[in-house]
């Protein structure tokens, strides 16, 4: 019976691997010109680093068919590979290493690939244990989130810790080329500025997988109120006034506060400058933003001096939350959840579902209903987005340089870049941890689902890798289990529209030096900005001292900072 | 300091140090763990400590890192913010000792004062309890309390006062973290004082009450006498460490609004230093702070010395 | 019974009522704690104000950290690290303090100094990091007793406890012909039994709270100590960017793993408690 499904199951992925291959080859023939020419830029690089951490035989010549798929099992006998990698919290409810996870196990069943873990306790940085890893020289065959390392992937190479996955992907990576080939950029994304690809990046290559931040308005307040989600600035003005001054709560008190923050920078008034065409929120690229191919750190834009003056009117006015600047996670929540908050920002793919989860079960009020709201259209005529997510991440997985299989080690991780290996990372195995509608949608069975005593995702990270480490791709099917409120899922639509054009992109690359340079540089700069933001919006600090206050800055390098970041840039663009 | 004082004038120094192992022997004998444990753990180590003229990186190795000499110093002391850092910890943490030192040492007289043991066993226990538990938690409380409506300003509010935003006031902030430590620890640091007061001989109590002397002079002329080397000694190590006051009760207590008076240079290195993993301005910044504390610890010990008679060494 | 002034009257009462005020604000933490461990956590978090019931009474939470993987074990191992640890650090430290405690000890200044040198002066953590794996301690639950046997403050305690021992006692035990073997394990180490309980306790509450070194130099998850298993149990729940895509635990859960991590440890406190409040007692009876 077992060896029954085991056969089935074989000869499904066998057939799935079939399909996609052919459907890849066909792809890769219409991109082979792209590819060709992005090849030809980063040959330079290649030949000119090409170094002896780099097995001889694979500075193959070039051929314009790239990596032949394979198909599973990745090697013929078992071989057992070791890895470095968290135990996420809602995995270690259940389990105390990954080697009991369901999916885990599955995939050694097919790959014939055991994975040994690692997992660092989640109690200290993981910055501090792989720096102790890397320092005691036992370094794991793949390590993820090398990308915490304080040294930077070229050191770790040139340094022999890690190796360059350049020319093994050439060799062995057919899955991960072909994102390469399907996502202009991605290989720029991933490539450091010596030209090295140092890891398997995990990535959101689903569009919808990138938009679940956005402002989050009380959407029953406003219907109370009668009024419609603002568009324009004018309009936030009047649906915060109309928080304010229309008792939405209904408790005759005006005790509503109609935008609240929380000093968490990511969540807090930072995210407004959207209103105003700029990004101010230093935790998105150091507060920049990208104004005709120039770096613009939020002091120089041109709206600043409307967006500090309009928030010191909001503050004033009281359409701000008083607390904005202290409000801890647990104190914000406690607004939202006690009738008090109108509109703050917010990411919907988790944490505004515990709050709507709370608030039904607590009061069982109906009418409790947060929405998302688009980026306003500014005086300009456009709406922006600055912070929706790229496909590439910044993180991933590198392989060490005393891997002993280096190709079971890099095919383990490619096949996770398969639509097959996508499907089975987050949902597991077709059958047991999941089913296929009728309309050919993936869903989660009742094992999953119902699990005793766990919460949906505490069974999905039992059971499967959605959502948590080691996984590669942020699969749409996760998405869509995890967000189980039809709010949530209104985020995509809400906010995809809005124009990119002035948002920083995240995968900005630095040399050892400049990366340095630019830290010690942005270190004051940023207290600096911040307590200066504080002090304007409060009215601590008076509006006439905004002058004052870029000069300080100016003085603090901040051209030099953003002339490192601008020459980044350029080469980005470049690329 | 390094060499015993010469006894005998003639005798070389190899044979004096012979000598002294051998009158001695065990004494060095149940001083062996020690020296063993301090020299394999804390001084072994103390070769990473020259990161700090470097420029680190774990794959280099602390050797084959570049020698820059004192750049990461001068990053520190020309960062916009030296002063102000400097100043806030002395602040921060001298108020810590004036007004966080003393509670401990009062609470023990007082509960010294307490005939029924019930009640005392009572009150020691239970004011040692917050000290088990953990900031992020204690902290949690302390902000809860302290936010518009909180428990603190529920009392102003009673008075009929205006609503004070005293996490967003840098006035508030060394009063808040000074109180909610001297709240979590002050249990738990009377219990050596406690343990001091108790090894006081009996007799001396009954000889002065035969002489007629009452409570506050007991206190005052055998209690406190009587476990004046305990705070003594405390009190040199806790000036010692003057500016190596821990970065998390600030982290979990300072906000944007409140760092004018609340960052402290570990709050800074951290940030900076450990988040960002720049080592070697983390070490540098802790050579600084160790020299400062060495300095400061050697003067106490001195004026201890020459005040009381006695000190660490 | 001494006539009592009526100052002391005065005294007394205040100090019974500061006492008591003192009292309930340092049990209000715990209680909290207790009280947030048997809430639900929907009405914990829209919770206001002082919590003196359970909002919303629920067991979820401890069943949760009972179930939790690496409690139990994490209990056996931090017991094992408790016990073992403090008996070896009192044994080292008592040994160390006597030597330096004695007048006629000429080479006490000189350790003193390089001892006191090393709590202000230290190589930082990875080449302790690396010293530690040379010994052949990584990965061992003796990473987390033998590199921190002693801690220099209690050490200095011991000291200034030893050396306010009466001379006097030392010297007729001298002319008995007794060494300073004898001395220290039969004369000062029970003399200073109140600072020696203080110092235990000391040592007991460190091991059992210590979780950072066990962070690092531990590999294998089981022999992880409770606290570094309630440290990551509180880091998941630390929800600090209020809507991460981490779904909470129910908030009681960090609660609940703090009384189950913290109670035992509390109830050692009352047993040792006797050997500093007996030479009061002693008084008292004499009295």
């Amino acid at each position: 019976m077992k060896n029954m499904k085991r056969i089935i199951a074989l000869a499904m992925v066998f057939l799935l691997l079939l399909t996609s291959a052919c459907t890849g080859n066909q792809n890769s023939k219409a991109d082979t010109s792209k590819a060709e020419s992005s090849k030809a830029e980063s040959s330079k690089a290649d030949s000119s680093k090409a170094d002896a951490s780099t097995p001889s035989e694979t500075s193959t010549p070039e051929e314009p068919t790239g990596p032949e798929p394979y198909e599973l099992p990745i090697v013929a006998n078992k071989v057992t590979l070791t890895m470095f990698s968290v135990l996420d919290g809602k995995a270690s409810v259940s389990l105390s290493s990954m080697e009991e996870n369901f999916t885990v196990q599955y995939y050694e069943e097919l790959s014939n690939v055991h994975i040994q873990f690692f997992h660092p306790s989640s109690a200290t940085s993981l910055t501090e244990a792989l720096n102790t890893m890397i320092a005691s020289g036992e370094i794991t065959d793949i390590i993820f989130n090398i990308q915490s390392a304080t040294d930077g992937i070229d050191a770790l190479i040139s340094n022999g810790v890690i190796l360059r996955l350049n020319e093994l992907i050439d060799k062995w990576g057919y899955y991960y080329n072909k994102v390469f080939e399907e996502n202009p950029g991605f290989k720029a994304s991933v490539t450091t500025y010596d030209g090295n690809i140092g890891m398997y990046s995990t990535s959101r290559l689903d569009e919808p997988t990138r938009f679940f931040e956005s402002y989050v308005v009380r959407k029953d307040w406003l219907d109370t109120l009668k009024i419609e989600k603002p568009t324009k600035v004018d309009e936030w003005y009047d649906m915060l006034t109309a928080i304010k001054t229309g008792d939405p709560n209904g408790n005759g008190q005006a005790d509503e506060l109609p935008f609240v923050s929380n000093s968490n920078e990511e969540m807090g008034i930072y995210r407004l400058s959207a209103l105003f065409g700029f990004n101010s929120s230093y935790y998105k690229q150091m507060a920049c933003s990208i104004f005709d191919g120039k770096v613009v750190f939020a002091s120089e834009a041109p709206g600043f001096t409307d967006f500090v003056t309009t928030m010191n009117k909001w503050y004033a006015e009281g359409l701000l939350d008083p607390e904005t600047f202290s409000t801890d996670a647990a104190g914000w929540k406690e607004k939202v959840l006690t009738d008090r908050a109108g509109s703050f920002y917010g990411k919907m793919n988790g944490g505004i579902g515990t709050l709507l989860g709370s608030y039904d079960y607590e009061k069982g009020d109906p009418n409790f209903n947060l929405e998302p709201m688009a980026y306003p259209i500014t005086s300009e005529g456009k709406s922006f987005d600055f912070f929706s997510q790229e496909p590439c991440d910044n993180g991933g997985a590198a392989i060490s340089a005393k891997c002993k299989e280096v190709e079971a080690a890099v095919k383990y991780l490619d096949y996770m870049y398969s639509p097959e290996g996508q499907i089975m990372m987050d949902m597991g195995k077709e059958g047991y941890t999941y089913e296929f509608d009728s309309n050919g949608v993936a869903h989660y069975t009742d094992l999953i689902t119902k699990a005793e005593g766990l919460s949906l995702v505490q069974a999905i990270a039992k059971y499967c890798i959605g959502g948590i480490m080691p996984r590669m791709v942020n699969d749409k099917y996760y998405w869509d289990a995890v967000m189980s409120y039809d709010q949530q899922r209104m985020v995509y639509p809400t906010v995809k529209d809005s124009t990119r054009e002035r948002k920083c992109p995240q995968s900005l690359k630095y040399s050892q030096e400049e990366q340095s340079r630019l830290n010690t540089l942005m270190a004051d700069i940023e207290s600096y900005y911040k307590e200066g933001m504080q002090g304007f919006v409060t009215g601590a600090k008076p509006l006439s001292e905004v002058e004052a206050f870029r000069a300080q800055l100016k003085t603090m390098g901040l051209d030099e900072a953003v002339a490192i970041m601008q020459a980044a840039y350029d080469r980005y663009i470049a690329a | 300091m390094a060499t015993p004082k010469p006894t005998v004038r003639k005798k070389s120094l190899g044979k004096r140090i012979l000598k002294d192992l051998a009158t001695n022997k065990y004494n060095y004998l149940l001083l062996l763990p020690a020296i063993l444990y301090y020299v394999v753990f804390h001084y072994f180590p103390m070769y990473g400590a020259q990161i700090a003229f470097r420029d680190f990186y774990i794959t280099k190795g602390i050797l084959g890192s570049k020698w820059v000499g004192w750049k990461h110093f001068q990053t520190f002391f020309n960062s916009f913010y030296f002063g102000r850092l400097v100043r806030n910890t002395v602040l921060l943490s001298g108020y810590n000792i004036i007004f966080g030192f003393p509670a401990p040492i009062i609470l023990a007289l007082l509960l010294n004062e307490v005939r029924n043991q019930a009640f005392k066993r009572t009150v020691q226990t239970v004011t040692y309890l917050p000290h088990f538990i953990s900031l992020v938690v204690s902290c949690g409380i302390v902000i809860s309390f302290c936010r518009l409506n909180g428990l603190f300003n529920d009392i102003v509010a009673f008075f009929g006062k205006e609503r004070i935003l005293f996490l967003e006031k840098k006035e508030y902030f060394r009063t808040i973290y000074i109180a909610s430590g001297i709240w979590q620890e002050v249990g738990w640091g009377s219990i050596i004082y406690l343990s001091a007061i108790s090894a006081i001989d009996m007799q001396l109590y009954e000889a002065a009450r035969i002489d007629g002397a009452n409570r506050f002079q007991e206190a005052f002329h055998i209690t406190i006498p009587g476990i004046l080397p305990t705070i003594v000694i405390l009190l040199i190590l806790r000036v010692g460490r003057l500016m190596s006051l821990g970065y998390e009760k600030v982290l979990l207590l300072y906000n944007d609004s409140t760092r004018e008076t609340a960052d402290i240079i570990s709050t800074y290195v951290y940030t900076r230093g450990i988040q960002k993993g720049e080592y070697s301005f983390a070490a540098a910044v802790d050579l600084f702070n160790s020299v400062i504390n060495m300095v400061l610890l050697l003067s106490v010990n001195w004026i201890s010395k020459k005040v009381q008679g006695s000190g660490l060494f | 019974m001494i006539k009592r002034s009526k100052g002391e009257i005065a005294f007394n009462i205040f100090n019974i009522l500061f006492l008591t005020f003192l009292s309930i604000i340092c049990l209000y933490p715990i209680y909290h704690v207790l009280m947030a461990s048997l809430s639900e956590s929907g009405p914990l978090l829209a919770h206001q104000g002082l919590l003196l019931w359970p909002a919303g009474f629920s067991w979820s939470s401890y069943r949760v950290i009972m179930n939790y993987p690496g409690i139990w074990t994490g209990y056996g191992n931090t017991l094992f690290i408790v016990l073992f640890g403090t008996c070896f650090s009192l044994l080292i430290t008592t040994m160390a303090a006597y030597p330096l405690s004695r007048q006629g000890f000429p080479a006490r200044n000189f350790f003193m100094l390089a001892i006191t040198f090393t709590m202000i002066f230290n190589g930082g953590l990875i080449p302790r990091f690396l010293v530690i794996r040379d010994v052949g301690l990584y990965d061992s639950i003796f990473s987390l007793i033998i590199p921190v046997t002693i801690n220099t403050t209690n050490l200095i305690i011991v000291r200034t406890a030893f050396a306010a021992i009466p001379p006097s006692l030392e010297e007729s035990a001298k002319i008995d012909g007794a060494n300073d073997l004898i001395i220290y394990a039969r004369i000062i180490v029970p003399l200073a039994k109140a600072t020696l309980a203080v110092i235990a306790l000391y040592y007991g509450v460190a091991y059992w709270n210590s979780w950072f070194t066990a962070s690092i130099y531990l590999r294998t998850r089981t022999k992880f100590p409770l606290q570094l298993i309630l440290r990551e149990i509180l880091i998941a729940n630390d929800n600090n960017q209020a809507g991460t895509d981490t779904e909470l635990m129910s908030e009681g859960i960090k609660y609940a793993a703090i009384i189950v991590s913290t109670i035992p440890i509390l109830c050692v406190y009352p047993f040792l408690q006797k050997y500093f409040v007996k030479g009061v007692m002693i008084g008292a009876v004499k009295e």
